[in-house]
């Protein structure tokens, strides 16, 4: 079985990677561009980071898909694990590190610009009423999201039901520590789908 | 000084936590900040959550980008970010190191670990709508601002720009100010 490139790179760190004319400062603006353009969280920076991949004509399907199951599985925002991995594709460690750097410029200089105002500004029933109607959008959104993870991977069998149930009511319920839920969850369904067999 | 390595090690388990995407990362960043330690109050963790939709980045970054803000300045963003963004990177160098090692055959482990793991993450997003849909309850107008939201969703335009709903949301919210119960 052909090792995918990604593994080789872990192993050969001084091996150059990828296509060694895109230089640095492009990677780097590449990812800049895509963090402070996409708005809607790393759900939709998969999209554009995976068509950005597509674009550049460099890496195979199986290297993408790869790439966007290990940022998925692995924990943390998905948008900076990704660029890590496509960072790395392009020009091992140094772009994996100039990528991440990238995507995280723009929103981390936005938010801190609008803090300092925002700080300022808190308890005003001014900004008391704008943050109560965007929590009203906030919970809408989310909703949203929750109503479809559920469609898709909750009601598709008993066993998924009922970690959820558990994860959800132990969190909600039982004021447990979210790790904690999540893992009796994940525990539960792991155990529930031994039993099959 | 040791606020910032408590910010840091307070990210470090909110980004381990953090299966399946930025809003898993939300409980993870109520129950250290609010329920451990009194650094957030409900309210301000809802206004977070908030600021961090509308603007560009991913939710959980840019939520501990303004939380380390919030506590310790702009070191405290930076550190907050970093340790965030770090701690992930750091175990997927050593997830990848292993599969090199373990002839690929992980490598599908890995995506039915993280289909399994589907359902529980669904109950971490439960109990962050459940937490922010708390404060929006007592108040009717606020119910109204929401079913006008949800009722907006269904465009295909809104679905895509999810942070003009809750934009829309906060300028209701400031032309409905004087029905809000304070």
């Amino acid at each position: 079985m052909p090792t995918s490139y990604l593994w080789r790179a872990m192993v050969n760190d001084n091996e150059p990677v990828g296509n060694s004319n895109i230089s640095l400062y492009s990677l780097y603006t590449r990812f800049l561009r895509i963090g402070a353009f996409t708005i809607g969280g790393g759900i939709v920076m998969l999209g554009v980071i995976e068509s950005e991949m597509r674009a550049t004509g460099l890496f195979t399907d199986d290297q993408i898909a790869d790439d966007i199951v290990m940022a998925t599985a692995i924990p943390g925002p998905i948008a900076t694990n990704l660029s890590y991995l496509v960072g790395k594709r392009i020009r091992g460690n140094m772009g994996a590190f100039i990528a991440v750097l990238g995507t995280a410029t723009a929103p981390f200089l936005s938010i801190l610009l609008l803090s300092g105002i925002l700080l300022q500004h808190m308890g005003t029933p001014l900004l008391v009423a704008f943050f109560l109607g965007a929590a009203s959008g906030v919970v809408a959104v989310i909703g949203k999201t929750l109503f479809k993870m559920i469609k898709t991977s909750v009601m598709t069998g008993w066993r998924e039901i009922a970690s959820f149930i558990a994860t959800a009511s132990l969190i909600v319920a039982f004021d447990v520590h979210p790790f904690i839920g999540l893992c009796a969850g994940a525990l539960l369904m792991f155990w529930l789908r031994k039993l099959e067999f | 000084m040791s606020v910032i390595l408590t910010l840091i090690l307070v990210f470090v388990k909110v980004a381990l936590g953090s299966f399946g995407g930025g809003l898993a990362a939300l409980p993870f960043i109520q129950y250290e900040l609010c329920i451990t330690r009194d650094w957030l109050t409900l309210q301000e963790f809802s206004e977070v959550v908030s600021l961090a939709q509308m603007t560009p980045g991913p939710i959980a970054f840019t939520s501990a980008t303004f939380v380390g803000y919030k506590i310790a300045g702009f070191w405290g963003a930076f550190f907050a970010s970093a340790a965030l963004v770090i701690t992930p990177i750091l175990l997927l160098m050593f997830i990848l190191f292993l599969i090199e090692r373990s002839s690929g055959k992980l490598r599908s482990n890995v995506e039915s670990f993280q289909k399994a793991m589907r359902p529980a993450v669904a109950g971490l997003v439960f109990s962050a709508f459940f937490t922010l849909a708390k404060p929006i309850l007592p108040q009717p107008v606020l119910w109204g601002i929401l079913i006008l939201c949800v009722t907006l969703l269904k465009l295909e335009f809104c679905r895509k720009y999810p942070q003009l709903i809750i934009l829309f949301g906060a300028f209701a919210g400031l032309f409905c100010k004087s029905w809000l119960i304070s």
